[in-house]
């Protein structure tokens, strides 16, 4: 057998993932969809907040209520596409460690890189947000009369990947905690991407520069949407360059790699006596 | 033995641990913060030994011995703090992606079938990750499905199977990409006795037939008696004996039992202070052949009056261990 | 009582057990999504939108919803009954089971009030925030939500050992809900297109939303009160017979 890891490996690994969620979709089906549907009422839950006050009041901080509603859409693109590659756990990656399943991931024949980004991918049951988002996008781009074009298209791609490398980026970062404390830090991925989620959603518009800066920067939730959304709009915040999230995205993707190899060693190094099995293969 | 023959080496493994320690005063509690109290654990110390291909070995303990931390280190999941570990002639370390395409490990508290989907799922999930060709897949999966009885599991839900269908079910997906050698750590925990008793006889033919070289943990001694051909024994990190079962009982006095049936409530005197149970004229003697030749029980045997019946057989296993296992605290 | 105030002493030291430092992500999050939310609320406030509550009035709630933020949505460890095994542990014990699960609950809340609330609260005037009651009811409304959490708690609890495998969902679909309906992040009234006079009466405005009005003085403490009252008096015995006729889904399955 091959050890040998080459695109169309990778992309088979893709392929298995997405066929055992569809099965899983059509084979439980009412559980699949009450999942689709929790993961919906949770996300949507979140953004209407922001979005009622938005219209309560006529806008945030110099946005129209259309502009936040395109930084909404924003933002649960960013929750559908967490979703759909992440559902297993993959990227609260601190789970697995905390929980000793790690050791699952050693005695398979491929990289802990591959396994973990092919793991956790769900298009089926996790596309709900990734289609509201789009929903929302549609129409955000609509009343805001906005022109399509192929470099937009790809901006806002380039946009999407940059955020999704942040999120897994702190969310690794997070998790070499659990390398050294399993129990302790077994939910601390959980606590950094979702306990900030909300704050995500903010609005930094109209708050004092000394509040932004510390958003786009220590703790970037001003660039999970906000940033994104009004670079989008032709109006990069704080007069930066609409690539600064791309700086930031490789910059902390190296912070990250260095602490979470050194982690690692660690583990495999001291071992790990815990082993729970909940949330693996289920 | 040359390094290249053997399926396993491990030359001088050292493998230590540290343990937090907690008071549960409110004093202790305010100096762990400060200064926290640990304790080393020596899991493995200078241990070397060798695996032949083909060979079934059993690896057994007490609690604490080092047995799992043992297949940690020969999978991969563990690095040792000193000496060198070679599995298939390959670094688990530095060679781990080469060698789990060639190596099965199952854990008997931990399941990999997904526990949402049927098991045929998981093993075709299990042929794209271990990128294992068609023909022998289908091969394989024939196999397992006739030898471990899997028919009519197939298309069941794992969350749905029994803890004894679990194993087999795990079993049969262990064996899918053909692996050479196999680590087993507590594969028959929990299960009932018929269930157990397939697991042997399933381990034993693919040893036999197939040439697969096992190396299997338990706590259950007669299992491990009816499966391996040789005992790696473990104590306190070190290897306390490496031999076969019959070598075990003659190293611990070749310990039997002795049963006798005897007429009119006549005790038999066998000068060795006396029956260990009896039971309506039955009685149960523990004799250390090594210290009774057999000559000269069958001569005391014929001067007893009464004697109806006589059964002599090897003491449990269990037993052997358990007298070894204190010999040692 | 002794049984189950040390019942609640494990529960908080066992957040605690791990390490303190283990703690401090929580807190640093809390208060970090804290201030930005303040600002936020200065930022709307003052666009000169009319909508029935002053900025202060709009701070000390928001602030107190976060100070306060286990006890406005209660949720005892009921809620990890499959995963982790907890409903089973209780019956084991000769104490009663929602007295168990009250004393867990109310222990694990200490350490983060400890944390992160007692010190948030002395550093509210330096935010501008004030942190007095505008009435003395505000005790009692908070007493009769975090007693009807416990009822909400229990009958989601419940609902989630009758569909089993979906507990987890359930979990996720109750947070969502109750942070909206309970107006703990924004006061029902503050919600356009008629939705806060459709909401005012549901079960879960008796929560979160409820002791805050009362705090900041944007509520009738009598109106507010009754409501409370009553929805405790519906859902109590209503969450006491569906808990009584769960007690064999909890034992024979996981639990």
């Amino acid at each position: 057998m091959a050890a040998k890891t080459t695109l169309r490996r990778i992309m088979r690994l893709f392929g298995i993932s997405a066929k055992m969620d569809l099965a899983w979709l059509m084979r439980d089906t009412m559980y699949a969809l009450a999942g689709i549907t929790a993961d919906m009422i949770g996300n949507l839950s979140v953004v209407s907040g922001v979005l009622l006050i938005s219209v309560r009041f006529g806008g945030i901080g110099g946005m129209s209520a259309d502009e936040v509603l395109f930084m909404m859409a924003y933002s649960t693109l960013i929750t559908g596409l967490f979703i759909v590659f992440g559902a297993s756990n993959n990227i609260h990656i601190s789970r697995i460690i905390g929980r000793g399943q790690l050791e699952h991931f050693f005695i398979q024949p491929l990289s802990l890189k591959t396994q973990l980004i092919t793991y956790g991918f769900c298009p089926f049951t996790g596309g709900g947000n990734l289609l509201v988002g789009l929903i929302l996008l549609i129409i955000a781009i609509q009343r805001l009369g906005l022109t399509l074009s192929v470099g937009w298209i790809l901006a806002l791609s380039g946009h999407l990947l940059t955020t999704m490398v942040i999120i897994v980026a702190r969310s690794y970062l997070a998790s070499t905690l659990a390398f050294y404390a399993p129990v302790a830090a077994e939910e601390i991925s959980s606590t950094v991407i979702e306990g900030t989620w909300l704050l995500s959603t903010f609005p930094l518009s109209g708050m004092p520069a000394a509040l932004q800066v510390p958003l786009l920067t220590i703790l970037p939730e001003g660039l999970m949407a906000w940033f994104p959304a009004l670079s989008l709009l032709g109006k990069p915040p704080l007069g930066w360059s609409a690539a600064y999230p791309m700086l930031f995205a490789l910059i902390l993707t190296l912070i990250t790699s260095y602490f979470f190899r050194k982690g690692l060693n660690y583990y495999v190094r001291k071992g790990s006596n815990r082993y729970v099995p909940y949330g693996f293969r289920r | 033995m040359s390094p290249m023959a053997s399926a396993v080496n491990l030359q001088g493994v050292t493998k230590r641990f540290v343990q937090w320690q907690r008071d549960n005063t409110g004093k202790g509690m305010l100096k762990n913060l400060l200064k926290p109290e640990k304790k080393e654990i020596t899991a493995l110390l200078d241990v070397s030994f060798q695996v032949e291909k083909g060979e079934f070995v059993a690896y057994a303990g007490p609690n604490g011995a080092g047995k799992s931390t043992t297949m940690k280190l020969l999978s991969g999941m563990l690095l040792p703090d000193s000496g060198d570990i070679a599995v298939l002639g390959l670094c688990p370390q530095r060679q781990r992606r080469e060698l789990m395409s060639r190596l099965g490990v199952l854990f008997g508290n931990r399941t990999e079938l997904w526990w949402d989907h049927p098991v045929i799922q998981s093993y075709e999930w299990k042929k794209v990750v271990w990128d294992i060709p068609e023909a022998v897949y289908h091969q394989n999966l024939e196999m397992v499905t006739e030898l471990l009885d899997l028919g009519g599991l197939l298309k069941t839900f794992s969350r749905e199977l029994s803890l004894g269908q679990r194993m087999r079910a795990d079993l049969g997906m262990l064996l899918l990409h053909s692996p050479e050698l196999i680590l087993l750590d507590e594969p028959t925990l929990g299960l009932d006795v018929v269930a157990k008793r397939q697991m042997i006889s399933f381990l034993k033919k693919i040893n036999r037939e197939n040439g697969v070289t096992l190396i299997v943990t338990s706590h259950d001694m007669d299992d491990l008696e009816e499966m391996a051909q040789r005992i790696l024994m473990i104590s306190g990190g070190k290897i306390a004996y490496d031999g076969s079962f019959d070598g075990l009982r003659t190293m611990t006095g070749n310990l039997t039992r002795l049963t006798v049936a005897t007429d009119n409530g006549f005790v038999p005197d066998l000068g060795n202070g006396g029956p260990v149970s009896s039971e309506k004229g039955v009685y149960e003697f523990e004799i250390d052949l090594a210290k009774t030749p057999i000559q000269e029980l069958m001569r005391q045997l014929s001067r007893a009056q009464g004697v109806r019946d006589v059964e002599i057989k090897k003491a449990p296993i269990e037993q052997v261990i358990a007298r070894l296992y204190q010999s040692w605290r | 009582m002794w049984k189950y105030l040390k019942t609640a002493h494990l529960a908080a030291l066992e957040k605690t057990n791990g390490g303190i430092i283990y703690l401090f992500p929580d807190v640093l999050i809390k208060f970090f999504t804290l201030i930005p939310l303040i600002f936020l609320w200065r930022v709307v406030m003052t666009s000169g939108v009319q909508v029935g509550m002053s900025l202060q009035q709009m701070l000390s709630y928001t602030v107190l919803s976060a100070l306060l933020s286990d006890l406005l949505a209660v949720k005892t460890p009921a809620s990890g009954w499959l995963s982790e095994g907890v409903l089973l542990k209780l019956y084991g014990r000769p104490l009663s089971v929602l007295g168990q699960l009250t004393a867990l609950t109310v222990g694990g809340w200490l350490p983060m009030l400890l944390l992160f609330s007692l010190p948030m609260a002395l550093m509210a005037p330096l935010l501008g925030v004030r942190l007095t009651p505008a009435t003395p009811y505000f005790g009692i409304s908070l007493a009769l939500c975090v007693s009807l959490g416990f009822a909400v708690d229990v009958l989601f609890a419940c609902l989630s050992i009758k569909l089993r495998n979906m507990s987890w969902l359930i979990g996720r679909i109750r947070v969502a809900i109750v942070s909206l309906l309970s107006g703990t992040v924004i006061p029902i009234r503050l919600l356009p297109f008629g939705i806060a006079e459709a909401l005012r009466y549901q079960p879960f405005a008796s929560l979160g939303g409820a002791p805050l009005s009362l705090f900041v003085g944007a509520a009738d403490a009598g109106e507010t009160l009754l409501l409370q009252i009553l929805w405790n008096l519906i859902l109590w015995p209503f969450a006491l017979l569906v808990f009584k006729r769960s007690q064999e889904g909890m034992v024979s399955y996981g639990g």
